[in-house]
């Protein structure tokens, strides 16, 4: 975590990859999508009230988890301390309604960096995953170097831990 | 909610995976991951980033029919 990183920035870049998912099953309009797609181009975070309403799921668990759901160790902790995980291992609200494989998929995960290329104008990170060799779209302000071990979620690397 | 709807392949060219979602079809890249027609995928940011065993897919398919997707 960069010390001039906004919480708005810090949370913003770990949920962005939740978009698309909103975006596609119909949580959230094309329209604002897309002025919250720009935004992240930019790297310009949204608005705490913005935030808090397109990732209403988010939110509610991390206010279970706490009085401040703005407090910089609470958002870590969802993040990087697995709060989003544990939730999802639980099986908490919609996840207990679907496939495990589903589930796995929306957990945030470690890896190390083995290669790094360029595809259609997005760098793309080969991670080493427990074993597993699998590709993800780096996230934006993430400069990763092989060797790095960076946190993903969905289809991005997000931050390197 | 990180939950994505899966939908099925039905044409792959080059890098591109054209995937239908109960009709409506769109495309996305195989940058992340191959896929073959007929696969079960989820996409994100319109990259395909993973297969899913059919059984899992038509379970999952259901349950968004069933549940309130906000």
């Amino acid at each position: 975590m960069k010390l001039t990183e906004s919480k708005e920035w810090y949370f913003f870049k770990f949920a962005y990859p939740c978009m698309h998912v909103l975006l596609d099953n119909g949580s959230l309009s094309q329209e604002e999508f897309d002025k919250l797609t720009e935004l992240y181009e930019q790297g310009i975070a949204p608005e705490k009230g913005v935030l808090e309403r397109v990732f209403l799921a988010a939110f509610r668990r991390i206010k279970n988890t706490s009085n401040n759901h703005w407090d910089w160790n609470t958002l870590k902790n969802y993040w990087e301390g697995m709060e989003h995980t544990k939730a999802i291992d639980a099986r908490e609200g919609n996840y207990s309604k679907f496939p495990e494989i589903f589930c796995e998929t929306c957990k945030v995960k470690e890896g190390t960096v083995v290669s790094i290329d360029e595809t259609n104008g997005k760098t793309i990170l080969e991670l080493d995953i427990m074993g597993d060799k699998r590709k993800f779209i780096q996230g934006k302000h993430l400069e990763a170097n092989v060797n790095d071990i960076v946190l993903t979620h969905l289809a991005y690397a997000v931050q390197k831990k | 909610m990180c939950m994505a709807v899966p939908g099925k392949v039905v044409k792959v060219t080059n890098d591109i995976a054209t995937v239908d979602y109960d009709g409506e079809v769109r495309e996305a890249s195989t940058s992340l991951l191959k896929c073959e027609i007929g696969d079960y995928v989820i996409v994100s940011a319109k990259f395909i980033m993973q297969i899913i065993p059919e059984e899992a897919a038509l379970a999952s398919l259901k349950v968004w029919d069933e549940t309130d997707r906000v």
